[in-house]
Formats: structure tokens, sequence, C-alpha cells
């Protein structure tokens, strides 16, 4: 099984392990490792696109928290203008119901996983857990059926964090500044 | 001089509350309320954390995730927390039991 499957399945092992008195501990592991499963699903799937086998985990690892968030963030509201605008239909209306769904495990799970990392304020429940568990599950499923979707393969990418900048987006002009002699340039002192 | 933008559901509580409460009285029988608590997200961004009270046996559904997600689509869609009042939106979802017994635990 894929690492996510596993991690998924540690998260739900934590949470029947909920109720004496390790009771908040498994608890909050349940929700972080849930967290986690999403987390290597989408920066696997990612860094299996790089042709060389024996460089995808190092790729794997340029992947941070916040900028992945911000990607799904945005997706998400791509997606909800989209359907305000001019809802797609047939395949497309599908495939864009479940690349919001992944979208949005990841930024309620990124959230719920600060909370039960950091936040000893926050009392955990075992309603609440095994439902942010359980969310994980549709999400995995719903990447497998729009993995080779071309919005699903551009979201990946998004994830890296760079700006996403659409064609009638005009470039800056001249983004290298002139290369100046090191040695006689107006910065030498 | 910045200008301060407050996002509307901060200052138009009341409207932002009917809106939800109406949301919630299109997802019976499997909701029973959804509680609207606005406030901050973990990275400072202005959100709502949406506590959606499910009945027992529908939190016991084998399919729970698949709900899970279909309510939470149903309340952006219908609320739109994010184009309409400016607040992120996240859901937790608690059986009808777990939050009776979190209730009796608040003083009155």
């Amino acid at each position: 099984m894929a690492l996510h499957d596993d991690l998924l399945e540690v998260a739900q092992q934590f949470a029947s392990l909920s109720g004496g008195h390790l009771d908040q501990a498994y608890l909050r592991r349940a929700v972080s490792t849930a967290y986690y499963a999403l987390f290597h699903l989408l920066t696997s799937e990612a860094a299996a696109n790089w042709s060389r086998p024996e460089l995808r985990a190092k790729l794997a690892r340029h992947f941070d928290h916040g900028p992945m968030k911000a990607a799904c963030e945005s997706r998400i509201s791509q997606i909800q203008a989209e359907f305000k605008r001019n809802p797609p239909e047939g395949e497309d209306d599908e495939a864009m119901i479940q690349l919001w769904t992944v979208a949005n495990a990841f930024v309620q799970a990124q959230d719920r996983r600060n909370h039960a990392d950091y936040n000893v304020a926050w009392t955990w429940h075992r309603s609440e857990v095994d439902s942010h568990v359980a969310e994980v599950a549709p999400a995995i499923q719903a990447w497998s059926t729009i993995r080779n979707h071309d919005a699903a393969q551009d979201f990946l990418l998004s994830l890296l964090g760079a700006k996403d900048r659409r064609p009638s987006e005009p470039r800056p002009p001249n983004p290298r500044p002139e290369r100046r002699n090191r040695l006689t340039g107006p910065d030498q002192k | 001089m910045g200008v301060l933008r407050v996002p509307k559901a901060f200052v138009q509580q009341a409207t932002f509350e009917a809106a939800v409460k109406s949301a919630a009285l299109d997802l019976r029988p499997d909701v029973l309320k959804i509680i609207p608590a606005i406030d901050s997200d973990w990275s400072g961004k202005p959100a709502v954390y949406f506590t959606v009270v499910l009945t027992d046996s529908a939190i016991q559904r084998n399919q729970l995730g698949q709900l899970t997600s279909r309510i939470s689509w149903r309340v952006v869609q219908a609320v739109q927390p994010m184009e309409k009042w400016g607040v992120l939106p996240y859901f937790n979802f608690r059986s009808e039991s777990e939050q009776a017994t979190i209730e009796e635990r608040i003083p009155a």
C-alpha cells in the first residue's frame, strides 16, 4: 500500500484508541496523521511526474505547507466562481467537484492539524475526529478519479507555490537586470 | 493612509447567521443545526468555523466522509462565505449526543 493509505489507516487506529487517559493525545495524533495522508498523496503524485525516479523523493521535499494551502484556497475560489458564472457540464462538472473535494479537504485538514499539534486549549471530541479522518478517504478517492485530468495536473504544479501567470497576463519587461562588470559597476566601492 | 477592510461577516453577524440557518434547513434530516463562530484561522485570515451537528445515525454511517464533503459543498454554495462574507469556511462535524454533552457542561 502507498504511504498515504497507510497513514490514513494509522489515523483511524489512533481515533479508535481514544477514550482512556490518553484520549486527547490519540485524537490529536489522528487529526495530524490524517492531514499527512493527504499531504503525502499530493506531493508524491506531483513528484511522480518527474521522469527520474531516484529524484522524486527529493522533489517531494520542495513542497511546503503554506504555499500548498494557498494554492488550494485559490483553486477552491476559482472553481466556486466558475460554478457561479458558468457551471461546467458533464465530465468537466464532475471533475471540478472532485478537485474541489481534494482542495477543500486539504485546507480543512491543515487547519485542524495545526490546532491538533499546537493548540492545547482546543479539546477534541471523538465524533469530530472521526468525521475529520473520514473526510480524507473520499478526497483520496476523488483524486484517483481525476489524477490525469488537465486541471488536476495543473493543480499539482500550483502546489509548489509558483505564481500562476495566465497567457494573457503581460510579462514584466526585461526581467533580468543588465549584467554589470563586477569590478567596475557603480555598486563597487 | 491604508483602509481597514473588515469582512462583512464580522459587521453583519445577524444576517450572516440567518443565511447559515437557512442553509442548515435545506440539509435536513441529517443536519440538525449549524453553529457559526467567526474567528481567525491558524494563518490569521478571517474565518468562520462551522460546527455542524449531525444526527447520531448520520455520523455512524459508513460513508461519513462522503456525507460531510457533500454538506460542506452545499453550505459553501448556499452561503458563499468567502465571496459574499469575506471569511474562509472551516467545518467541524459533531454528533447530536456529543453536542448535548458539551452543552450540558457549559454553565447557564
